[in-house]
Parts: structure tokens; sequence; C-alpha cells
């Protein structure tokens, strides 16, 4: 028997139909969809909670003169297990120029004599580094200073510098990347405090001398914890007492 | 008794497909797969570059390795390694989609390396221009993570985090994504961005942030250079 004609047009239409339908359900919707799921979900979702923030009324740190903390600071000597202990008192020792800039020093005494010196200024809302000075060593200049954070203060904040590096009459060219990494709450001998980490380094040259270092600041406290490099071993300090804020 | 004898006119009529339906049928399939085939090859015309420098970011120009190129069925394809002073490094890659490999669902991409989904979810990274689809691996033996971003980007700047292959005989997606080659045809790229989470960043903030920041500039300057219509 044959179909009648009617019905040939009819299969070729129902064809097309089909292919049509096809298309149109591809391209109007039915995609993979995306349910959020898995036991690492909390890496993808977006930070909940209060983000802490720090302002000049109520600065990561003061740099005013008398200003102190006493740390606690542990070296590891790198090839042993032997972990060596100090404490360390910061003192906000005054105003100083370096290469022309107004700044202010922080001298950091170990077993009573300087062991290191630190240069600070406040350039508008953002805090610098303007020198450093290691034991048994010379006055390590920044130009310019390398911005460490800016008020108000984020977490997620970042600065960029590029700048030299002068050192013994001699100049490097010298970059630097000062961020806020994260909101942590740390534990010390002296308190438990919610604080701002400010991860920074500065690479000198082709970038083979690095100077990492790790800042947490309490707002209205200022040093809680350093993490740092000494003599090439990782070191680390915590706040026991602080005063003169 | 004899059995009765159903008239000719009574019988239930018997639809057999005829060679000329069947030729119709093959014939619009073939005309159909020829041009799907057309208009992913002109869609898979764009291959834009890749910025080499983000903020703090430096980006060096890392090849595909061709083990990753056959998976994806060989697509043209360019891959920049991002690094800060940090020595944090994002890997990204763009692919031309002229073939339907090149939007190989990411988890069946990564099991071949041997690691498994912990996590994903749509990230709305641009605005309105879209998002990007977000996974979280583990590596099976060594339990490291890794965060991937994965996204068809558009020339005008729209993305689609949902557009992949989930299997190589994906039959529904194939459709779809040749359906809306055909009948939109806009070219467009697969960006696939990458970073290992360190083990000193235990809930991948510091990974999720760099990876936001390297993929919303790629976003924009493949944008960017959809508009200007360079690529090649």
């Amino acid at each position: 028997m044959t179909p009648p004609d009617g019905s040939k047009r009819n299969r070729s239409r129902r064809s097309l139909c089909v292919w049509a339908a096809l298309a149109a359900v591809g391209s109007a919707g039915c995609e993979n969809e995306i349910r959020p799921s898995g036991p690492d979900i909390a890496i993808l979702e977006s930070p909940s909670g209060t983000a802490m923030t720090a302002t000049l009324d109520n600065p990561l740190l003061s740099l005013k003169k008398g200003n102190f903390w006493e740390m606690m600071a542990y070296r590891q000597n790198v090839g042993s297990s032997e972990v060596t202990v100090t404490r360390d008192r910061y003192v906000v020792h005054g105003p100083i120029t370096v290469g022309g800039i107004a700044a202010t020093e922080i001298r950091i005494l170990r077993n009573g004599k300087t062991w290191r010196r630190e240069v600070y200024r406040m350039n508008g809302p953002v805090l610098e580094l303007v020198a450093a000075q290691d034991e048994n060593s010379e006055l390590m200049r920044y130009s310019p200073p390398v911005p460490l954070f800016k008020y108000p203060v984020r977490e997620g904040d970042y600065l960029n510098w590029a700048g030299t590096f002068t050192i013994r009459g001699e100049t490097l060219a010298a970059r630097a990347l000062s961020r806020i990494s994260g909101q942590e709450t740390v534990q010390t001998p002296a308190a438990v405090f919610k604080t701002l980490r400010v991860d920074t380094m500065i690479a000198l040259g082709d970038g083979q001398i690095k100077f990492p270092s790790a800042r947490w600041f309490a707002p209205g406290v200022g040093f809680v914890r350093r993490g740092y490099a000494e003599m090439k071993n990782p070191a680390s300090a915590e706040v026991v007492r602080f005063g003169g804020q | 008794m004899a059995l009765p004898v159903p008239r000719a006119e009574t019988a239930i009529p018997v639809h057999r497909p005829t060679f000329v339906g069947l030729t119709v049928v093959f014939g619009v399939t073939a005309i159909l797969l020829f041009v799907i085939g057309i208009r992913l090859q002109q869609r898979g015309r764009w291959l834009p570059e890749l910025p080499t420098e983000i903020g703090s970011w430096i980006g060096a120009r890392k090849d595909v390795p061709r083990i990753a190129l056959e998976a994806l069925g060989n697509p043209l394809s360019r891959g920049v390694e991002f690094s800060n002073v940090f020595e944090e490094r994002v890997q990204a890659q763009v692919f031309a989609t002229s073939d339907f490999e090149s939007y190989l669902d990411p988890k069946v991409f990564m099991a071949r390396y041997r690691y498994g989904l912990t996590a994903q979810r749509e990230i709305p990274l641009f605005g309105k221009d879209g998002g990007v689809r977000g996974l979280v691996f583990r590596g099976v033996e060594g339990n490291d993570r890794v965060l991937m971003y994965y996204w068809v980007q558009y020339r005008d700047g729209r993305t689609s985090a949902t557009e992949s292959l989930t299997q190589k005989e994906d039959l529904l997606t194939r459709v779809r994504l040749g359906a809306e080659a055909t009948l939109r045809g806009t070219e467009n790229c697969v960006v696939r961005v990458w970073v290992s989470i360190l083990p000193n960043d235990r809930n991948g903030v510091q990974s999720r942030r760099n990876m936001d920041e390297v993929c919303r500039a790629i976003h924009d300057s493949l944008k960017e250079q959809g508009r200007k219509g360079t690529g090649s």
C-alpha cells in the first residue's frame, strides 16, 4: 500500500521539526547546570562576616616617640633542631632624617644593645619603610621609600613598588610588593589579638636576593607578631608586653 | 468454516520509511552537520593574546603541553605563566574553539592527571558579562589542591560558565553547542586558569584573590581585543 502524498511531506516536515526543536532546545537553554557542591566549597564562596579595617584614627602602627613592644623572638637554625630564643625590645626612638627624608626610627634592642634599626614614615595615608639596618651592617636605604599599606586598610589591598636599594654606596634596582593578606586572630603571651597580616617581599636586582617579611598588626596596639629571615634562618617574634600608646 | 479475508481497504496501514524520506532526513542531517562544521570553524578563528603584565604579576609565555592539546583535539592555543615577587604562580591558557573537543570539561580533563573534583560553583566574576565556573581539585595521591576557573568568552565580552563537554560522546552538549554556533556564530574562545593552593593558604583565600585579579584582567583584555577585532 502506498501512503498518500501528504504523508511523505508530513514526514519530511517532522524530521525538520525534530532538528529545529533540538536547535531551539540547544540554544534556548538545557545547559549543564552548576550546583554549588563539594567538601572544598568554602574556597569558592564569597567571604562572609564583617571585614576588619584600620583607619588613621585607630592606626595599625603608631610612631609616637616612646611606644614600645617587648617581643619573644624565636630563630629556627637551619640544619639543626636548635631554636634560639631572645627577648627583644622595640622602641620608637624618635625622628631621623635619611637621604633627605624626615622619618621615624624604631630601634630593636637585644640584650640591651641595638640589634636592628628600622626607619618608617607616614606619607599622607601611607606607611612607608624608608631604611633598615641589621646588626653588623650599614643602613640600607630604599628610594623612594617602600609603601607597606595605605589607610583605610582593607584585607586584600596591595601596593607595588619599584625603586632602588642603596647600601655602602652601591645602588641596585629593586621591586617590592606589600599586601594585606588577611585578618587573623593571633594568640600571644600578652593577649589574643585580632590582627591584619601584612606580607612584604622586597626583591633586589634580578630577584636573586629577597627580603621576605610578615607583620601582624592590631589596630591601636601595633606589632603583635612578625615573621622574617635572620641570617638566612626563619625567625618569628610575638608581643609579650607593649605600652606608651 | 473459511476464515474471513480482510478487505484491503480496511487493513491497518503500515508506514515503512521510503527511500525518498530517508534521503531527506540524511540530506538535512548532512547539510546541518556541514553548516555546523563551517560555523564552528568560523567561530574558532579567534585566538586572542593573553596579557603579560597584570598589576604585580609578570607573565611569561608557557606553551600548552602536547599531551593536554591532544586531549582537547589539538586546538590553537596560547599559554602564559604569571608570577609575582612572592613566587606565587597562576597558569592561564586560551584555546580556539574550532572543534567540540576544545570544550572538554575540566573535571574530565583533570581526571587524566589523577585529580578529583572536590568543589564547584558558578562565580559571577565579570558583572553583567557573566561568570566563571570555579572548580577545586585534589590530587588522588598527594592531596595537593588546585583551584581552576573555566569559562567560554565571546568577542563582545560575554562569558558562559556552563558550556563544556562532560564526555567525548556528550551528544546533547554537542547539539547545543552546534546549534548555538550555527544560529549565533559569535566568535569565542575557551579560557582555563588555575593555581596550586599553597599549604600555608589553608582556606584558599589568597589563591582566590590571585585568581580573581588575574582572571578579571584577562577577561578585560580579551574583551578589548574582541572589540578591536584583534587576535588571530
